[in-house]
């Protein structure tokens, strides 16, 4: 095991992608098995030291970020235990990068499918947050893929949790070999493709849906066993670019219709906004254009792309970028990843934190809760931007403030796009999680008595409450 | 105006592999790539045409898979495309591949501009353009890094040199070589994609090509490759250790056996 005192030397453990200041720790552990964890957590829950579990620091919700305690960064706990081809699984340990698990399963011709946007993640991080990626239009979230996992849990037990293993009865769930009881929660969660808000919850839940998605607070994960699938032949991208924002929607619309048909991956929006910062980037983006989507599909006949042409020339498209070859796709791929990049440095150079929302909504409330943001953005006079998931109901919107009082009226508008949300029977999280940001639009979507039962589960799992402090929970 | 651009399919890869009997690349398991310098040059003749009108025709040398370098060209928006495949061309150099290539041309009837990438990433000899232009009789720019003008019989470019660059008028047809600061080449489109499936390819053989035929494959080719091979990696190098005088006495020592002093 490595510890870790020196400031200099964990100044890395103190920050993610979130961009939240003030982290401190006054040390880092870097287990090197699992018998280390135990003795770690065994070492903090006797000294009630609080223990922040970081992992690839890839997440912009600070859930790695501790504020004091101790940081157990799994990052040796990095091996890939087995692939097992006929199987279709992977038995991994929950510090390997994700960009080294894909590599290892394409050399198999294997996949795993709910692989997120950013590579350097660890497959821990990815479970403990349900992440998404680039392909979760077609494929879900990380939860949909794990088949069992491994937990340390703050009092050192270990515990191995299977899928379909351990059921809610009457409301109750049990963890096994242990004699920790509790209530699942009242609350439901919305009906809709992708949600992070919080600990999940159905009547007939499954104890490992409670760990996956907790944010690091009810345990640490060690060991996670998830599905792959055979690797995915002949994708294309291909970014269309239409003369109106009306021609954007209505192909967005039809493509939804024909998303099996035509074997969509993944289906992305940019909106005029987004076109105009991009441009400066790419200047072949057309003037004429007013929005833009991003569609990976496979290419699964030699009509497959005449279909294609005949769908996107109904829709008036000004011009399209096609990639086939992994050099195109990367191409293509760096479009979509330039307009986050572009949208935070104009932060940085305002100096005014970003507001950036993650809500998604159910598919039949969606243009509503679209026409509702574009009513409200433009009225206010706010430099904004919206792209992201359009697939999945889960648009981005990036709200740019230039002074004090245009972050003021922005985080207002934030507060009535959550409203708005959750009152379509939406989340305030598509994928982000809450982690040490979004406490108060949890309370806005669960109510107080929500936060107050996912708090009940906590103290009953995470008994001395030294896990992930300030994750999901404020500190109180 | 009636562009011909000349491209070659290469190896995607840094570490290339030679054949050590044939002195030959080896390109089996190597997925093969245009030419990323001739990216540009398809670039800016699909430019040209945007602005004058006419059209554009991509040319190459290869075996019978290269006809995918040329589809793919035709995806970014080129007209058509003639590969030059033959037995009698294999192992030609660059003096035997420019003469094929100028041999091309002249069958294809009247050109304004032959544009072709600075050189190949793999050969990297940048002999090919001009070798062309000089078979060709017409005049040359290589290293162009932007076009200033261009209309019926002119050109006026920028060529890079080493310490700024050039502006240089020349009559058309005449031919350029292309650096990468020159533009962005694009992506395909869905329909150039549609396109590239269903175009006709035109091949061309030896005899289509006319001319003398000493001039063609090894035989029109002087240049003898005695070995390829990859350069061993550089050593470590070594560090001496111990105290200050002691480094300095063993450094001096070393320096003085390998009369460096």
């Amino acid at each position: 095991m490595i510890i870790k005192k020196e400031q200099e030397q964990i100044l890395n453990y103190l920050e993610d992608a979130s961009n939240l200041k003030g982290g401190k720790a006054e040390s880092v552990f870097i287990p090197e098995n699992e018998e280390e964890v135990v003795e770690i957590v065994r070492e903090c829950s006797a000294k009630k030291l609080p223990l922040t579990i970081s992992a690839g620091g890839t997440g912009v919700v600070g859930g790695r970020i501790p504020f004091g305690g101790a940081v157990l960064s799994t990052e040796r706990l990095n091996k890939v235990i087995e692939i097992n081809d006929r199987g279709k699984y992977a038995i991994l340990q929950a510090g390997v990068v994700i960009d080294d698990f894909l590599k290892e399963l394409s050399e198999r011709c294997l996949f795993y499918p709910p692989f997120p946007t950013e590579r350097s993640a660890f497959i821990g991080g990815n479970v403990a947050t349900n992440a998404s990626g680039e392909y979760s239009f077609k494929f879900g979230c990380t939860r949909r893929y794990v088949r069992r996992i491994k937990v340390v849990l703050s009092s050192g037990v270990v515990v191995e949790i299977r899928r379909g293993e351990v059921i809610a009865r009457h409301g109750f769930l049990r963890i096994p070999s242990t004699d920790i009881e509790f209530k699942i929660p009242d609350y439901r969660m919305p009906d809709i493709m992708k949600n992070s808000a919080g600990y999940y919850s159905s009547a007939d839940m499954d104890l490992i849906d409670l760990f996956i998605g907790s944010e690091g607070t009810l345990g640490i994960i060690t060991e996670v066993e998830v599905n792959v699938i055979e690797q995915l032949p002949d994708i294309f991208f291909c970014a269309v670019f239409f003369e109106s924002s009306q021609d954007t929607f209505s192909i967005v619309r039809e493509l939804k219709a024909k998303k099996d048909i035509l074997d969509l991956l993944c289906l992305e929006y940019f909106d005029s906004n987004s076109l105009y910062y991009l441009k400066e980037f790419y200047p072949r983006v057309p003037d004429a254009a007013e929005g833009c989507i991003l569609v990976a599909a496979r290419m699964s006949s030699d009509g497959s792309l005449d279909m294609w042409d005949e769908l996107l020339s109904k829709y008036n498209p000004v011009d399209n970028w096609f990639g086939d070859s992994e050099k195109h796709k990367e191409e293509l791929y760096g479009f979509r990843h330039k307009l986050p990049e572009i949208v935070n440095d104009i932060i940085r150079k305002n100096n005014r934190p970003k507001i950036s929302t993650d809500i998604a909504v159910p598919e039949a409330k969606f243009w509503q809760m679209n026409d509702f943001y574009c009513e409200r953005l433009s009225s206010s006079g706010l430099k904004h931007v919206i792209f992201g998931h359009i697939g999945e109901c889960h648009l981005h919107v990036n709200i740019l403030p230039e002074n004090e009082e245009e972050l003021e009226r922005a985080k207002e508008l934030y507060f009535e796009f959550a409203g708005k949300g959750i009152a379509l029977g939406g989340t305030v999280s598509g994928e982000h999680g809450i982690g040490k940001r979004k406490h108060h639009f949890l309370k806005m979507m669960y109510g107080e008595e929500g936060i107050k039962e996912m708090g009940r589960i906590k103290n009953a799992i995470d008994r001395n409450c030294i896990l992930g402090i300030g994750n999901i929970f404020t500190k109180e | 105006m009636n562009i011909i651009v000349c491209i070659k399919q290469v190896p995607e890869t840094a570490e290339i592999r030679i054949d050590e009997k044939t002195n030959t690349l080896v390109r089996e398991g190597v997925p093969a790539i245009i030419n990323p310098f001739d990216t540009y040059a398809l670039e800016e003749g699909i430019r040209i045409r945007e602005k004058c009108g006419g059209g554009v025709t991509v040319l190459t040398m290869g075996p019978p898979q290269a006809e995918q370098a040329l589809r793919e060209a035709i995806a970014m928006g080129v007209d058509s495309g003639v590969l030059l495949s033959d037995k009698a061309f294999a192992g030609s150099d660059t003096l035997a591949t420019s003469y094929a290539l100028s041999r091309a041309i002249r069958q294809m009837g009247r050109f304004d501009l032959v544009i072709c990438g600075k050189q190949a990433i793999d050969g990297d000899t940048a002999q090919v353009g001009p070798g062309i232009a000089e078979m060709l009789g017409i005049p040359f720019i290589a290293y162009v890094r932007k076009i200033e003008e261009i209309r019926e019989g002119y050109i006026r470019a920028e060529r890079l040199m080493e310490t700024g660059y050039q502006i240089i008028e020349m009559s058309l047809p005449s031919l350029i070589t292309v650096v990468k600061e020159i533009n962005e080449p694009r992506l395909p489109s869905l329909r150039g994609m549609l396109k590239a499936k269903k175009t006709n390819i035109s091949v061309w053989d030896v005899e289509k090509l006319g001319g003398d035929t000493g001039r063609f494959g090894l035989d029109g080719s002087p240049t003898q490759v005695i070995r390829i091979f990859t350069p061993e990696p550089r050593k470590g190098g070594e560090i001496l250790q111990g105290a200050v005088e002691e480094q300095v006495a063993a450094l001096i020592e070393r320096l003085k056996e390998t009369k460096l002093v």
